[in-house]
């Protein structure tokens, strides 16, 4: 099984779209930022395709561990995002003279609601909060077509043991 | 009658606008013998603190219009920018010009929504073409001050600073929605004037009405144009799959 989590209005064949917007028409509706309505190990791909940068930081740990869960062992975790550090140098560049683009690529088109990107993301630190979620990262590129976002791979693996300092971090995550 | 120019200079101007400001100049005393004109170009001054201190000498000179030319307008050959701008006899009136920037758009803004009142949201007025009267002009919600007489009357009903820049909007695009919410919309007239349009100095081309299609062509056969993609469904996944299995 493959979960499409955040489809929006782009469905993939094959996979369950869930999104937590009706109007969407995804197969499941589902708040899948605090749950996924999934059994523990039963699905074998996850497809996070430009949702993560709308999920504000401190809900990531929510959702990235419900995806470990739901994911069978060494399942795959498909993410793509804009990756702030080339947006905002193409911001600051007014590259092909597209200022008004590229602030959207950095705060959403702001076009209705959950429109607005509220996590910076940013692949060297994401990729280590990946690691630390129980991910084993398998590949990093920038899209073919659009190379100001990044497509991260990772695969489900043991969680490493953490310290006392990341329990503290995630009891916060936990309570806000 | 008076008239204060601000020419907004910050280190030098380029030789063919010199060229078009003598030009300028000359027509100007030779067309009003008895009007004073007063010139005033400061050195490495910010173009809001150029254009507020023109605003308040005009006034206390008792200016009747003031006039802004920004440092690479190429003013029309005729020499008769001023001259074509007061006989529009318009609250605030601009010589036709375009942006330096691609898509190189016309320098004016239009609302299109149908408020009476309060003008909020500024797209440029793109298909201006259709809105040209048989004086040549056309009216509008807001202009840059490339080239602008404005009447020292409107002035008169604001409170300085008259030109601040913001954020997200310049500092003549301020002065033009600032005095329209405060006079309301119907009541001050902003136009521009197509029977003397001016270049715009990109260096070394100038962009104006007959080089702007060529020059957007040459742009984006450079440059091609990014279209936002917002196809985040199959192909997409097939795309990134493939660039994953090449890796």
């Amino acid at each position: 099984m493959k979960l499409n989590l955040g489809c929006g209005s782009n469905k993939i064949t094959g996979a369950i779209n869930v999104d937590l917007e009706p109007s969407c028409n995804p197969d499941v509706i589902a708040n899948f930022i605090v749950s996924i309505p999934f059994r523990d190990e039963s699905i074998e791909k996850v497809f996070l395709f430009h949702t993560i940068e709308h999920i504000p930081e401190h809900k990531h740990h929510t959702i990235f561990s419900e995806i470990w869960r739901v994911l069978k062992m060494g399942g795959t975790l498909l993410v793509s995002y804009p990756e702030f550090i080339k947006c905002a140098k193409n911001f600051i560049d007014n590259y092909k003279g597209m200022r008004t683009f590229w602030k959207a690529t950095i705060y959403g088109r702001q076009l209705y609601r959950s429109d607005f990107h509220v996590a910076l993301m940013y692949t060297p630190e994401f990729t280590e909060y990946l690691e630390q979620e129980g991910f084993e990262i398998l590949a990093v590129r920038p899209e073919a077509r659009e190379d100001y976002n990044t497509v991260v791979m990772a695969k489900k693996i043991e969680k490493k043991f953490f310290g006392k300092e990341e329990l503290q971090r995630r009891l916060l995550c936990a309570t806000s | 009658m008076k008239i204060w120019v601000g020419i907004n200079v910050l280190t030098q101007i380029a030789s063919p606008v010199v060229i078009s400001l003598c030009q300028q100049f000359f027509r100007m005393g030779k067309c009003y013998p008895n009007t004073k004109f007063y010139f005033y170009a400061p050195h490495r001054v910010s173009i809001d603190n150029m254009r507020n201190w023109s605003a308040q000498q005009a006034l206390a000179q008792e200016c009747d219009y003031l006039m802004f030319i920004d440092d690479d307008m190429v003013l029309h050959e005729s020499g008769d920018t001023f001259k074509s701008l007061l006989e529009a006899d318009k609250d605030i009136v601009m010589a036709h010009s375009f942006m330096r920037g691609y898509p190189y758009k016309p320098m004016c803004f239009k609302d299109p929504s149908d408020s009476k009142t309060k003008v909020v949201k500024l797209p440029t007025f793109d298909d201006y073409k259709s809105a040209i009267d048989e004086n040549g002009l056309f009216e509008v919600d807001a202009v840059g001050f490339t080239c602008v007489l404005i009447k020292c009357e409107l002035l008169k009903k604001m409170d300085p600073p008259y030109f601040v820049t913001l954020p997200n909007c310049t500092e003549d695009i301020y002065f033009c929605l600032r005095i329209k919410n405060k006079l309301g919309r119907e009541n001050v007239k902003i136009f521009v004037d197509t029977k003397v349009p001016t270049g715009h100095l990109l260096e070394p081309e100038v962009i104006s009405e007959s080089t702007r299609q060529g020059l957007v062509a040459r742009y984006e056969l450079e440059y091609p144009p990014v279209k936002e993609n917002n196809d985040r469904g199959d192909e997409y996944l097939k795309q990134l799959e493939e660039s994953m299995n090449e890796a």
